[in-house]
């Protein structure tokens, strides 16, 4: 069971495809669900009702809660006996996300992050520079500044700078380039520390980029039409974004568009989103399903997926082999993730990170529009998760 | 015609207008060529009209095959509504006076038992009888009636039979399903109609069972798709709004087809 | 040809209650069984990936002192007190509106019905885009003739008002059976009334309200569970109880508890909640009907 766009699914399928041609004894069917919120729904049905689809993928902030209450296969073990792949081929930091309790839980198949997508077009109209490899915060406010315009001086922004989703998740990166922390213990966090001067710094820059520089639309703009959109039709100049965007962008015809890092604050700091594939405790044939999933992140599975755009792929050498750096295909700088990879930070991995992240969300989102004020903002985030700590499971033995 | 006669057609014409007003800007929003920046101003139509939005559904999603799948959801849960219903509605209708009161009673406790509490546990049972992942989920409530406010629906217009025709009909040797089929069931022409109706919108609108039953993508159905569209392109409204309208073209045709008797009957429902 | 079916030799009223059995026997499996089963989840820990722990009734403690839950109730009863009544009452002044012979009438009739056949997915994206807070039709409109343009779904106060206006159209069935209701009212008396010089709304007002008022109130209270129950799916598609809970209904708190939370037992209790706010609102609606004393037998009876 997968989610995303048709674009994603088509990969998915391909691969699918592949794998059933290659042998004749396992039939793998593909359930596809397009968003992450009745993904999470289905999941918890189907894990409920004790008849979950044998591989599951999942966000590496996701896989806790179904982990902690024994749900999950460890793949480990089904790794270190494989002939085909081995823990080295990986990087360690999408890795590293999966191992629950010691040992590796979901073998990941991408190592995405934080990027700042940009309309290279309107970049030139502007007669600016394109990103460059190394920028500061406040070059990337200047510039998003410099690209927010109305055109007709009528009093609506018709371009804006900046599109970004107001979240936790969108949010940390910037935090923990300011030196500050997100949590208190990354390995047994008990409480979120927006309070604290450093990260609250961050969350004020943050939402400055609304409430002072107004770079980016307001919520109504943004409920009429959302930020991704308005990159698509061309009037937002840089997006924020993982790789997930990628096979929606390279429809794009109208203009032309490239990737460029995160800009870095004190210090450089990236995000990791990654996706890894599940094993249910309750797959009667457990060996046929890991062949399924070796097959998918060996190098010819990973090369699949890679070739849709839609991953970065978390095998090296796929990583750096032209299924992934493609130079005939948008982005030119694809590069930018596979540097990335040194600089890339996580959140906690606990069995309540999600209900944190979207109770933390609405409070960041309404500092992010002016309702409150972002001590009000961090010290409610701070409150409303208190008893999701108390009841989260760690990736650590307690 | 008197002003007054004249007064009251406008005010009429009025009101059909309001009424009808969403569905004609949904149309025409689904007009719009697909990239053109949004209206700032009013307008009914766009500049330029084209078809293309339905075009890119039909590229986007495997909309036909969808459509089959509602339809053949429609073709067997509004048959079973409609057998199940009446029965129990005619059943009820013959009972005794305080047995009807106890019957009235049990179905409004069971019509107010709040959806979401069947959603998950529903599942266990659909996995049990081999149902899950078929077009049997989907249909399942079907085999109950699929509301109990139909089977009063129907039990209402069997009330309304005097119970002498079915005495007649029992002395001319009539059997239970005789006298269903041959004489209750013309007499309540009109409920069949409002029910088939009714059940048509209910199951072709569901997304809560094919979301929540159904594993496999090329069993769905239409308002998936909607959500799906609606997930994927959220702004991107000319693809959305001609999905929508593609969605309820089969029930506004249905309804305009039944219409005239829908019309005829509206006095006895 | 029928006969061939009755093999068994059951008395003629037994046969008659026979037509019941499909209804009795689904409605055991597919309501009572699994419904049972959710409420009886309300006195345990459960989160569907370990085994329920018994809890007693702390999860109607948890509940009772959840802000979110006392917010979602209020959210629902104002998302039905105020919609229904207009709801209902509007489709009554329609149906009189529509009663009388006239050019087009059925055609007129057929449009004021047409909004009730369209899906909940496809109404709900339609409004979405209706109530667009730049783009819209119904802003662009406003802005046309002048008037200030809310933000409807985006703004905490406009939220609710733009569900209320929304739910207005799709009033079919209100309508259907308000007119039947004005058919059964002879026409004698309405004549009578204008000849002793009762102008339309004394007509309305003094003759036809309390004539229809016991079917009107049964309509409420028809309207009043389906409103509670079938909000759901318009607000989760629209504005999942956003901007910050100004529509967090209860059933929504129920998902969320069930789906999103895994905390079973919570929305078990919660599912009691709505069932005896439901069963509150039936009684006190039962109650007038009783006072009125012709709405609860079965020749008005219309469900």
């Amino acid at each position: 069971m997968v989610f995303g766009d048709p674009a994603e699914f088509n990969a998915y399928k391909e691969l699918v495809d592949t794998f059933n041609a290659q042998q004749t004894e396992i039939h793998v069917e593909l359930t596809h669900v397009p968003s992450p919120k009745e993904y999470r729904t289905r999941l918890v049905t189907e894990f409920a009702a004790g008849s979950p689809p044998d591989i599951t993928l999942m966000n590496y902030r996701r896989y806790a809660g179904f982990a902690a209450n024994g749900m999950l296969e460890p793949l480990g073990p089904y790794l270190a006996q494989s002939a085909l792949i081995s823990q080295n081929d990986f990087y360690d930091v999408a890795m590293d996300a999966f191992i629950w309790q010691g040992t590796l839980m979901c073998l990941p198949q991408n190592i995405s992050s934080l990027v700042v997508y940009y309309n290279q077009d309107l970049f030139d109209a502007a007669g600016l520079p394109v990103p460059p490899d190394e920028w500061t915060w406040a070059e990337f406010v200047d510039t998003a500044v410099a690209l927010t315009q109305d055109f007709d001086s009528d009093g609506t922004i018709d371009q804006y700078g900046l599109g970004v989703e107001p979240s936790l998740f969108r949010l940390a990166p910037f935090i923990w380039q300011n030196n500050a922390p997100l949590v208190d213990d990354t390995v047994r966090p008990t409480r979120l520390t927006l309070t604290r001067p450093p990260t609250l710094a961050a969350l004020q820059w943050f939402t400055d980029l609304h409430n002072v520089h107004g770079v980016v639309p307001g919520r109504i703009e943004e409920a009429a039409q959302d930020s991704e959109s308005r990159f698509l039709s061309g009037t937002t100049a840089m997006f924020l974004n993982s790789r997930r965007g990628v096979p929606t962008y390279r429809e794009i015809d109208s203009f032309t568009w490239d990737v460029a890092p995160l800009p870095h604050g004190k210090t450089s700091a990236g995000i990791l989103h990654s996706d890894a594939y599940c094993l249910s405790t309750t797959a009667v044939d457990k060996n046929a399903a890991w062949s399924f999933i070796e097959f998918a992140n060996s190098e010819a599975g990973q090369t699949i997926i890679a070739g849709s755009g839609r991953t970065v792929p978390s095998l090296k050498s796929v990583a750096e082999s032209a299924a992934f750096l493609d130079p005939t295909q948008p982005p030119s700088r694809a590069n930018v993730f596979i540097n990335n990879a040194s600089i890339l930070r996580r959140v906690p991995i606990i069995s309540t990170w999600q209900e944190i992240e979207s109770v933390a969300d609405e409070e960041i989102e309404r500092a992010y529009y002016g309702d409150i004020t972002i001590d009000e903002a961090a010290r409610l985030a701070f409150q409303r998760t208190e008893e999701y700590f108390l009841r989260a499971k760690t990736a650590v033995y307690p | 015609m008197s002003s007054k006669h004249v007064g009251r057609t406008g005010l009429r014409l009025f009101i059909v207008i309001i009424f009808l007003l969403p569905l004609l800007w949904l149309i025409a929003a689904s007009l719009y060529p697909p990239g053109a920046p949004l209206p700032t101003s009013l307008r009914l139509l766009p500049p330029r009209l084209t078809l293309a939005n339905y075009g890119r559904i039909f590229q986007l999603l495997p909309l036909g095959r969808y459509t089959v799948n509602s339809l053949m959801v429609i073709a067997l849960a509004v048959p079973i509504t409609l057998l199940i219903s009446s029965w129990a509605g005619l059943g009820m209708a013959r009972l005794p006076r305080a047995g009807q009161q106890r019957w009235i009673v049990f179905s409004l406790a069971i019509l107010m038992v709040p959806g979401m509490a069947l959603w998950s546990t529903r599942f266990l049972i659909y996995r049990q009888l081999g149902w899950y992942d078929t077009i049997w989920a989907l249909i399942a409530p079907a085999w109950m009636g699929t509301s109990p406010f139909y089977i009063l629906m129907f039990y209402r217009a069997f009330r309304r039979i005097p119970a002498g025709i079915y005495d007649a009909a029992r002395l001319d040797g009539a059997g239970v399903l005789q006298t269903w089929w041959l004489i209750a069931l013309p007499m309540a022409r009109a409920t069949a109609v409002a029910v088939t109706l009714l059940t048509f919108v209910l199951y072709w609108g569901d997304f809560i069972s094919p979301l929540l039953y159904l594993r496999s993508g090329n069993r769905t159905t239409l308002p998936v798709a909607l959500q799906t569209l609606q997930q994927l392109s959220r702004s991107d409204w000319g693809v959305m709004l001609a999905a929508a309208v593609w969605t309820m073209l089969i029930p506004i045709g249905l309804f305009l087809l039944l219409q005239p008797v829908f019309n005829r009957n509206k006095k006895r429902l | 040809m029928f006969e061939r079916f009755s093999i068994l030799r059951l008395s003629h009223h037994t046969r008659w209650r026979l037509l019941l059995l499909p209804y009795v026997l689904g409605v055991i499996i597919l309501v009572i069984v699994p419904a049972l089963f959710s409420f009886a989840l309300a006195f345990f820990h459960y989160d569907a990936l370990s085994p329920p722990v018994w809890a007693g009734r702390l999860n109607f403690v948890l509940a009772y002192t959840d802000e979110l839950f006392a917010l979602s109730i209020r959210n629902s009863l104002s998302l039905i007190l105020i919609p229904v009544p207009l709801r209902v009452f509007g489709s009554f002044l329609l149906a009189r509106l529509m009663q009388r012979n006239g050019r087009f009438l059925s055609w007129f009739r057929s449009a004021i019905y047409l909004p009730s056949v369209v899906p909940a997915a496809a109404f709900a994206l339609a409004w979405l885009w209706i109530l667009n807070p730049l783009y819209g039709p119904v802003n662009l409109l406003l802005t046309a003739i002048g008037l200030p343009a809310p933000a409807w779904l985006v703004d905490p106060v406009w939220a609710k008002p733009a569900l209320v206006l929304m739910g207005l159209w799709p009033i079919g069935e209100g309508f259907i059976v308000s007119l039947a209701a004005l058919y059964d009212i002879p026409p004698e008396l309405e004549d009578a009334a204008r000849i002793d010089g009762a102008g339309a709304v004394a007509i309305i007002g003094h003759i036809l309200l309390p004539l229809t008022a016991p079917i009107l109130l049964l309509l409420t209270f028809r309207d009043a569970i389906f409103t509670f129950q079938e909000s759901f799916t318009h607000i989760y598609l629209m504005t999942q109880g956003g901007p910050y809970y100004a529509t967090y209904t209860l059933p929504l708190f129920i998902y969320e508890q069930g789906f999103d939370l895994r905390a079973f037992g919570i929305a078990g209790a919660a599912l009691w909640v709505m069932y005896a706010l439901t069963g509150l609102i039936v009684t006190v609606l039962y109650i007038i009907a009783k006072q009125w004393n012709v709405g609860t037998t079965e020749e008005t009876f219309v469900l």
